[in-house]
């Protein structure tokens, strides 16, 4: 699929080097920088790790080629090697052409983010919502404890349906339906050496019941290559509550992913649970309280994982956000990766400008 | 967790709890102007909100809606995104940032001039723009607005 994807960029490099209709081309960017410090409370030797960190560059491109062609990508250049394409520092977080028939109906073509959940889709709109990264026990739980395996790809190259229906105002039904290529037999390598195949489906239902209020329910399942792995079901459901002042967000997540261990087949059921609250304040100031649980194997030993967040976000102006956030990370000590403690807490400050 | 943290974590829940509240109370007149060549007389408050949203796109199927706007910091825009949109500007703006970081859409046009805006609307059939009440130009219309259920 990444040939797909450099297709893709030469198609919009050429288009713009033929002069389309710059009106019709719309450019953003994000970018950020942000100070982090991890606090490990060892009695005899306390440590303290601090880094600096660029957020990476973010450059959207939206052309409309025609009234109902729109063709839009995200270039991504991160200073270390970036993980969402093999290309050195730069990637496409998406890349793909989308016609629309109506607004019920529209389909996606190219490389788009996985349509699970209510984060994944802004894994880069890091203005868009409080905290400082979308919850890592459901967008990245293979990073946060041993036993844990990724619930979806952050991206899927593939066709998608979608469309919105909308009753009256702040009463609609969403959908997204992708038909994409899933993961490969590394389930920790995404898209860079599949099968070039259409192999996985992810759905997404969402609904705006009430003011403010909307549901969602999504599903992701994958048949995985090789002997390792077989089937991956995961399994959705997301509340969100946008007040005037007050915001609201839970998901719960359960997997099941069948692994081949030593002729015997065994089906590992992994759960996440995640809930936050923030209070906007004269629409600029915004203190959020986030909680986060996963447990990566619960048919097996007990090693979950909680996370307690406490942050603010500020809004500096229309495209400047100042966001500050301490994480409180508790393990079992059973299934440590990130520290050789049970417990740290991490304090990050970032400011994040877009245009 | 330290006593300081505590202290932080206890100060913050009650700032969340008490925070004051600011709110526009002046009504301000907004109107709808579209180009004198596109067929539309009248809309509801309703799809004037779906428009400014991103969820109605096609005037009726047929042809591109291109919506646009002065800055959101313009006090009678700020008036049109929360008595319409039932939006304040920072939850507009966060709305925005969602849909086009995720690849849902393109921003409405927005405008610090006036003139600039006019200008668009009269060279774009399809457009709609929302500014202050105010005389317009010639080549472009006034839109009627009633006012519906939310």
């Amino acid at each position: 699929m990444r040939k797909i994807s450099q297709l893709f960029l030469i198609f919009l490099l050429t288009t713009l080097s033929f002069g389309l209709d710059l009106n019709q081309l719309q450019l953003n960017g994000l970018t950020g920088l942000s100070l982090s410090n991890a606090f490990q409370s060892k009695k005899e030797n306390p440590k303290s790790e601090f880094s600096v960190n660029l957020e990476g560059f973010d450059l959207l491109f939206n052309l409309q080629l025609e009234e109902r062609i729109r063709f839009a990508s995200n270039v991504v250049w991160e200073p270390d090697t970036q993980y969402l394409d093999n290309f050195g520092n730069f990637g496409l977080a998406y890349v793909f052409a989308e016609h629309v028939f109506a607004d019920e109906v529209k389909i996606r073509a190219g490389k788009y983010f996985t349509p699970f959940g209510t984060y994944n889709e802004l894994r880069r709109a890091k203005l868009a919502y409080p905290e400082m990264e979308i919850p890592q026990s459901i967008s990245s739980p293979e990073k946060l404890t041993q036993e844990a395996y990724p619930l979806f790809p952050f991206t899927s190259t593939g066709l998608m349906f979608l469309g919105e229906t909308v009753f009256e105002y702040n009463k609609a039904l969403e959908y997204q339906l992708s038909f994409s290529n899933g993961f490969s037999q590394d389930l920790h390598v995404t898209d860079v050496f599949d099968q070039n195949a259409f192999k996985a489906i992810t759905a997404l239902i969402r609904f705006d019941f009430i003011h403010s209020w909307k549901i969602d329910k999504s599903f992701y399942i994958d048949y995985i290559p090789g002997n390792k792995y077989g089937l991956l079901f995961v399994d959705g459901y997301g509340l969100q509550f946008r007040g005037e002042f007050w915001g609201f967000q839970s998901s719960f997540v359960n997997a099941i992913l069948e692994e081949q261990n030593s002729n015997i087949k065994i089906r590992k059921n992994q759960k996440a649970f995640h809930i936050q609250v923030s209070r906007s304040i004269r629409d600029t100031y915004t203190p959020y309280l986030g909680f986060e649980w996963l447990d990566p194997h619960s048919r097996g030993f007990k090693n979950n994982l909680l996370m307690y967040t406490l942050g603010t976000q500020m809004d500096l102006g229309e495209w400047y956000v100042l966001k500050s956030e301490m994480v409180f990370h508790q393990f079992n000590s059973k299934n440590l990766k990130l520290t050789s403690e049970t417990s740290y807490l991490s304090a990050r400050i970032s400011i994040l400008a877009g245009f | 967790m330290s006593p300081k943290v505590v202290l932080f974590f206890f100060l913050l829940c009650l700032q969340m709890l008490f925070a004051e509240v600011s709110d526009i109370k002046t009504k301000l007149k907004y109107m709808v102007v579209v180009n004198q060549e596109t067929p539309l007389h009248s809309v509801s408050e309703k799809d004037l909100a779906l428009i400014f949203l991103g969820k109605v796109t096609f005037w009726e199927d047929q042809w591109k809606i291109q919506p646009c706007m002065l800055k959101e910091s313009n006090p009678t825009m700020e008036f049109f995104l929360r008595q319409v949109l039932l939006k304040s500007v920072g939850q507009y703006r966060s709305y925005w940032r969602s849909k086009l970081y995720s690849g849902g859409g393109v921003l409405p046009k927005t405008f610090s001039k006036e003139n600039q805006l006019f200008n668009y609307l009269s060279q774009n059939t399809g457009a709609i723009g929302v500014v202050p009440d105010q005389k317009i130009p010639a080549g472009l219309k006034k839109v009627d607005v009633s006012e519906g259920p939310k």
